[in-house]
């Protein structure tokens, strides 16, 4: 082998070949490659163990978004990053099938309390299987870095199809019944969300609603290590929605995810949230003191009896609040 | 290192920001003696089945040297190239040795970082992969390079990319290239040795 590389011309060739067939799919780059060598038997020999090595090492950093594989899982590109690290579409190797890979923040694996936390919460959801709960497959770790293992869905985030002045009732409540469906279905399982909002609602082509992150967005997303500003920002973007108890740091309940649902029913129907303004602190002291505009003041076409349901999955007492497994869901069934 | 040392080491970094490279031939000898003390200090902590992660003996003896330093962060990924390639020498070094005592090595390891992935290799395999990073060098020195880089510096692709001055995209079909051919080299060798 070593000889091989002393030539420079037949060493840039090969590298030319290993390159090219990389770019193929693995079925096609054997044919490829025999073609490529055309007679030099040797020449392809070389070749082929430089394939079959390729994946050996994992080749990049995820921490720059570039790596190509991840346990059994080829990553394909990239569908978006946050605060919770980032996500890419990949193939299982083993059962071919596409899926979504969260590669965690690096910070947060070094966090062992938050690992843990965070690998309960893993399983519970694993369990969770619903039409509008996206299902979590995997959980694995690789070197140092920890990665979550979803059901793909090739859709688009439900905050941004809000258009300024709202969405349609109708479209409004198709959604929210689904997202209903949803945490009342995870709540009898016994397990909350904690971080509903329209960004962790996925809708597809044909209008399915997957709620994502079941548990899990609060245990990732607590993330201290970022700059203050992107901080800042990732609290804002989620303290919008949170239920008053969880703005006071109470514990919570699954009537804190009704409460979260309602802003959201609120925000898809009038396109504002309830309780925005322009800081975290300032947003968390209306969550707690102050009661929004009710829905049907702000955007005409929302009828009173959608808007009191909205009002009450908002109510500050968690006691007033609508029961998922009741008058929340049927609420918004009944609303139109 | 005492503040002595500190001060020399940062007058000739800036020296050799200046643009002295003869300051660099001074500077090596310094950055060795300080790798080889993380070294130790690492084999104490650890004791007896330790494994010496590259990565962490480099930014360690980085952390000191920079502080003292002031290093530019243009200067950074340079300064642990240099650090990389020190580091390599050490680490062959101590693998040779092993080797050539009875014990064969035992349960010494060194760990390479590549960010993601963490492998340990052997005193045996580190010295392996010395032989096939020498031959390759022969041939293409820029992606010997940027393997030592990575695997003894742990340099980014970002920061490999910014000392060979080629485009990030190069780096890593660079590296990608490289490390498969390192990887069925070691395989080549050891197949050959059974």
């Amino acid at each position: 082998m070593s000889n091989a590389i002393e030539d420079e011309a037949r060493w840039g060739r090969i590298e030319r070949i290993f390159h090219e067939a990389l770019a193929l799919e693995p079925r096609d780059r054997p044919g490829f490659v025999q073609t490529a060598c055309g007679k030099d038997e040797n020449l392809r020999q070389l070749v082929e163990s430089l394939l079959a090595h390729d994946d050996s090492f994992i080749a990049q950093d995820a921490s720059h978004g570039t790596v190509d594989r991840i346990g059994p899982y080829r990553l394909q590109r990239k569908l978006g990053a946050g605060g919770m690290g980032e996500v890419y579409l990949a193939q299982d190797t083993r059962l071919g099938r596409q899926v979504a890979v969260k590669i965690l923040p690096r910070e947060f694996s070094a966090d062992v309390e938050r690992r843990r936390r965070f690998l309960r919460e893993a399983k519970a959801a694993s369990a969770l299987n619903h039409p509008n709960v996206v299902t979590v497959h995997d959980f694995g770790h690789e070197g140092e870095v920890d990665y979550l293992v979803m059901e793909y869905i090739a859709g688009r985030p439900l905050d941004r199809l809000i258009p300024h002045n709202g969405l349609k009732t109708r479209e409004a409540l198709h959604y929210g019944i689904q997202i209903a469906d949803a945490v009342a279905y995870a709540h009898r399982a016994g397990i909350l969300h904690r971080d509903l909002k329209p960004a962790n609602v996925l809708v597809t082509g044909t209008g399915t609603a997957k709620v994502l992150d079941f548990g899990l967005a609060k245990v990732i997303g607590n993330d201290h290590t970022r700059s203050a500003e992107t901080r800042d920002g990732i609290i804002l973007g989620t303290a919008a929605y949170m239920s008053p108890e969880q703005a006071e740091g109470k514990p919570v309940d699954a009537r804190s995810d009704i409460f979260s649902f309602g802003s959201m029913l609120y925000e898809m129907v009038t396109g504002h949230q309830p309780f925005h303004r322009e800081s975290v602190a300032s947003t968390i002291a209306a969550i707690v003191h102050d009661e929004p505009r009710p829905a049907s003041a702000v955007a005409d076409d929302v009828s009173a009896e959608l808007s009191g349901v909205i009002q009450r999955c908002g109510r500050k007492d968690p006691a007033q609040r609508f029961g998922m497994d009741g008058g929340g869901q049927s609420g918004a069934r009944t609303a139109p | 290192m005492n503040s002595s040392a500190a001060g020399e080491v940062t007058r000739l970094l800036m020296a050799w920001r200046g643009g002295q490279e003869e300051a660099l031939n001074r500077l090596v000898p310094m950055l060795y003696a300080e790798l080889r003390q993380a070294a130790h200090r690492s084999r104490r902590r650890q004791g007896a089945g330790q494994t010496l992660q590259t990565t962490a003996l480099v930014n360690e003896a980085f952390v000191k040297l920079a502080q003292a330093a002031e290093i530019a962060a243009r200067d950074r990924a340079h300064f642990l190239a240099l650090c990389a390639q020190v580091m390599r020498r050490i680490l062959v070094d101590a693998a040779r040795a092993r080797l050539s005592t009875k014990r064969g090595g035992g349960a010494w390891r060194v760990q390479l970082n590549e960010n993601v992935h963490a492998a340990e290799l052997t005193p045996g395999e580190v010295a392996r992969l010395d032989d096939a990073l020498t031959t390759l060098a022969r041939v293409d020195p820029r992606k010997s390079k940027a393997i030592e880089m990575r695997f003894f510096g742990g340099l980014s692709v970002e920061e490999t990319a910014q000392v060979l001055g080629v485009s990030r995209e190069t780096a890593l079909r660079d590296w990608r290239f490289a490390r498969a051919w390192l990887k069925s080299e070691m395989n080549g060798v050891e197949r050959d040795r059974r």
